[in-house]
């Protein structure tokens, strides 16, 4: 691109992470578990499931945002905007800053969601039902918008830069860290905390349970066998920071963000459309600079539905051409159920810590691989296993066709 | 087969709730010969709501195995009658 | 700057923040290359289209509506959700079966008709896809894939969420939703089903951020031109009237006294300008092509922490807005109007107003275009419906002096922002 050759297009590095998860509070222990193949997986709590067919949900259960949250009162903030704030703080400690560097410089944050403060939402609605409409908490009502999730981690660090928050349901974690590679970039911004969040809630597991999504058991992507998602709920966060400027303080760089690309399907509001996603990821390698053959990892959507993985092998195999092999791909999702707006951004992560440990993070739950899913697929089954890796591809598609393509790369000092 | 066991009375609301969610304008345009799919445009979020008013408005369980497909109107009857079973014998 | 490696032991126990608090950033001074505004769609209190919203703005307001609101245009209300007693102003003569034919239109929210009905109004200002003027792919097709969409929405639509919500709630089994009114409950089904109905296979996105969702999606919106991931993009904002919502202002107090809740969306059909950004004196070259009706230049968006004092987000603007004139190479005398976004939130308009001040130092003061006296607070579509103000004002016979005008907004999380739109010479 012509840009490239902009003295404002500055390389950007990923130097802290931070996850609030269903499989520890913190990068270190979240990536960990991931390299095990652990599930975070159990009866659901945040929400009374009586009447539920399926009570299963990945769920953040140690949480305690009086001890994570130093700034943030969090009884005036939703559960997201908490998720959002704690892992920010997590990726700024991780990155060996202090929320006071961060704060007297030109720092963003940019965090994607599905369902916004859905519990909030959950809570006023069930205030509705049960008391009247006359009767809504006033303070709860101030609390719903979706936007409060990016502003929480401002008001949690101090930041003074925008604080945007993408809606693009569940590609959300994508976008968002794609914005923020574009403020570094350009010099919009000088640090970026990028990721996404949602909690676990009512309406969206009897949604995807009305749909027939949900699976019986744990989610198993990629398996011949795979009955659909686990809804599930988090907080992931990476501070994105020029190369130059990471390297000068000698901080630790978990990768480089290379490039990101987006299309929609504009044909349907739930299905996965194959030609969409494969032109998604040919413009994320045209952004990034790379080539299919390339790329070492493919970080999957990979819900568990039968029609996701479907779609997104199918996918890929487009987008690889026929004389590129396809390179091994997996979900997290097989661990962490699907946390809607923060998967993107988990998944970004662990393409980070594959990139920077030497792994390919697996696909935990797949027991007879789908053969439907054609020859050659690697999806790591069971724990990861050790790979140097160079280039890292994260997939993240929604509900209206959104989709987004993240590209990451080792970085070797 | 199935059908047989479907009362007139439950036939009527079944193609009623047909009718109602495919937008279905002129009465007599939905037959036991139409194609959900290929005469009014159904898709599968469309034909998950079918079964889903089935489940509100008749008050039946449908399990999630037979929420497959569903394009014309006699198969709507046998799913309805296969779980409305106890429900409606006799009427 | 270059950021400085914290001593490792110390956390954030040593931040000191008073301090910090006190040195306001600067904005990222460079300048970006203009966006061009080619076509606009509006709804509002004040009726369909840019004329009407002029004339509803030029008439002499004395807080009320700019007609007895019809009954027929209110969105419908369920038996348990009443209006609350407060003054509501749906869009006028808003009627999307018009737009967008009747089918399937029971199942779409009111977030969804006003989005959908208003980008398809705002393609079809500029000839369609395939207009005249429209974008093409190498092959000479419409560039469909080079098209998107980047709307500001708040959460979507509430009232939808709510009813979602209650049947989980009241049905015989919880999961006993409708199907069809799930994907309506997330915030992107508006822009994503522009995109179905348009085959607008380009970058689709959605942004929040209560009253700065609109200058959020300009902005974003603006990043994708420039950084290359879209051609064209339908941008602009919008937020729906329910009982749901009127209630959940009524409960919060959040209203400043004698503001009606009004709703609205606006859409402008965007691609960066041909040229370099245009200078403000007279007889500046006009652009190849379609004479646009305004053009983008910077928009920029910054938050304070409102716990610290309303002061430091009066102070916080004052700098957005200095920040944003300064990239766009527009000086603050240069600015005829400011369109104002937060003279509907109870406590906001001083602060706003302070902040405006301060950026505009001793000189002139810009007029300011006050669009909630007769739209009522609009929320996400706020900063839509006041840009959308501008371009109305300018068509207007007595404005044609006016070069530069601000847009501004402030939300209660302690968020501003500022957009700057230039009138070319051509326009």
């Amino acid at each position: 691109m012509s840009e490239r050759s902009d003295r404002r297009i500055r390389r950007v590095a990923v130097t802290g992470l931070g996850a609030v998860s269903g499989l520890g509070l913190g990068a270190r222990e979240f990536t960990a578990a991931i390299r095990e193949g652990r599930g975070g997986i159990g009866p659901a709590g945040q929400f009374d499931t009586t009447g539920f067919d399926h009570t299963l949900a990945g769920e953040v259960t140690d949480f305690d945002p009086a001890a994570l949250l130093e700034r943030l009162d969090h009884r005036k903030w939703g559960r997201s905007g908490q998720f959002a704030a704690a892992a920010a703080r997590m990726a700024v400690e991780d990155a060996g800053l202090t929320p006071g560097a961060l704060a007297a410089g030109r720092t963003a944050s940019c965090f994607g969601t599905t369902n916004g403060e859905s519990q909030v939402l959950e809570r006023l609605a069930t205030q509705r039902v049960r008391q009247g409409v006359a009767h809504l908490d006033a303070a709860l009502a101030g609390q719903a918008d979706a936007g409060r999730i990016a502003t929480a981690v401002n008001h949690e660090l101090g930041l003074t830069g925008e604080a945007l928050t993408l809606g693009t349901a569940c590609a959300a974690g994508n976008y968002a860290v794609g914005y923020g590679f574009d403020l570094v970039s350009t010099g919009e911004a000088d640090a970026v905390l990028c990721g996404g969040a949602d909690a676990s809630n009512r309406a969206t597991h009897a949604g995807f349970h009305r749909l027939g999504a949900l699976a019986a058991d744990v989610p198993r992507p990629f398996d011949e066998h795979r009955d659909g998602i686990v809804t599930a709920e988090g907080g992931a966060a990476l501070l994105l920071e020029p190369l130059e400027s990471a390297l000068a303080r000698g901080a630790r760089v978990y990768a480089e963000v290379l490039g990101y690309g987006m299309t929609c399907d504009a044909r349907h509001m739930t299905n996965p459309h194959g030609p969409s996603i494969a032109e998604c990821v040919r413009r994320a390698h045209r952004a990034a600079g790379v080539k299919p053959e390339e790329v070492d990892y493919i970080c999957a959507h990979g819900t568990g539905t039968p029609a996701n993985e479907a779609a997104e092998v199918a996918a890929v195999r487009e987008a690889f051409g026929d004389t590129t092999p396809l390179p091994p791909i997996s979900s997290v999702k097989s661990m962490i159920g699907h946390t809607m707006g923060a998967a993107a951004a988990f998944g970004a992560l662990v393409c980070c810590a594959a990139l920077h440990e030497g792994f390919l993070p697996p696909s935990a739950t797949v027991r007879d691989v789908d053969p439907a899913l054609g020859p050659g697929l690697d999806c790591v089954p069971g724990r990861a296993r050790e790979a140097r890796l160079s280039i890292a591809q994260n997939h993240g598609f929604a509900f209206g066709g959104n989709n987004a393509v993240a590209i990451f790369g080792r970085f070797d000092a | 087969m199935s059908d047989a066991i479907i009362s007139e009375e439950l036939r009527a609301k079944v193609r009623a709730i047909v009718g109602d969610v495919l937008e279905v304008e002129d009465d007599g345009a939905l037959t036991d010969e139409s194609s959900f799919a290929d005469d009014f445009d159904a898709d599968s979020l469309l034909v998950i709501e079918i079964f889903s008013r089935f489940e509100r408005d008749l008050g039946i369980k449908i399990p999630q195995e037979d929420l497959t497909e569903l394009d014309d109107l006699p198969s709507a009857y046998a799913v309805v009658a296969k779980h409305s079973a106890g429900q409606v014998a006799g009427v | 700057m270059t950021l400085t490696t914290a001593p490792r032991g110390t956390g954030g126990t040593t931040d000191p923040w008073a301090r910090e608090r006190s040195e306001v950033r600067s904005e990222a001074l460079f300048p970006v290359p203009a966006v061009d505004l080619l076509g606009c769609a509006v709804h509002s209190a004040a009726g369909p289209g840019l004329a009407a919203l002029g004339a509803a703005l030029e008439a002499p307001s004395d807080g009320r509506a700019p007609g007895a609101t019809d009954p027929a245009d209110l969105p419908a209300a369920p038996g348990d959700v009443p209006y609350p007693p407060l003054d509501v102003r749906p869009a006028a003569g808003f009627d999307p079966a018009a737009v967008l034919g009747r089918k399937g239109l029971s199942r779409l929210t009111r977030t969804d008709l006003l989005g959908l009905a208003t980008c398809t109004e705002a393609l079809e200002a500029v000839g369609g896809l395939g207009g005249p003027d429209s974008l093409t792919d190498l092959d000479g097709s419409p560039a469909a894939g080079e098209t998107g969409v980047v709307l500001g929405s708040a959460l979507g639509s509430a009232s939808a969420v709510a009813e979602f919500t209650r049947d989980t709630l009241v049905q015989e089994r919880p999961y006993l939703v409708n199907p069809s009114a799930f994907p309506s409950t997330l915030m992107n089904s508006a822009a994503s089903r522009a995109a179905i109905r348009h085959g607008l296979t380009g970058l689709n996105a959605t942004v929040s951020g209560g009253p700065l969702a609109s200058l959020h999606a300009l902005r974003y919106a603006r990043n994708a031109l420039v950084r290359g991931h879209a051609r064209q993009l339908l941008v602009g904002g919008v937020e729906e009237l329910s009982p749901h919502g009127a209630w959940a202002w009524q409960r919060a107090g959040a209203l400043a006294p004698g503001t009606a809740l009004g709703e609205g969306c606006a859409v402008f059909v965007t691609r960066l300008s041909p040229g370099p950004a245009p200078d403000l004196a007279p007889g500046s070259a006009p652009e190849a092509g379609a004479a646009p009706l305004a053009r983008l230049l910077a928009c920029d968006i910054g938050s304070a922490d409102p716990e610290a004092g309303p002061l430091g987000v009066a102070r916080r603007l004052a700098d957005c807005v200095r920040g944003a004139l300064a990239r766009s190479g527009v000086t603050p005398e240069d600015v005829a109007v400011a369109a104002v976004g937060a003279a509907g939130r109870r406590g906001w308009a001083a602060v706003e107003e302070r902040g405006l001040r301060q950026a505009f130092g001793p000189g002139p003061e810009p007029f300011r275009l006050r669009v909630q006296p007769v739209l009522g607070e609009t929320h996400s579509a706020g900063g839509a419906l006041q840009l959308a103000a501008v371009l109305a004002r300018w068509q207007g016979p007595s404005t044609g002096a006016e070069r530069a005008a601000v847009i501004t907004s402030v939300g209660h999380d302690g968020s501003v922002g500022c957009a700057v739109v230039v009138r070319p010479e051509s326009a």
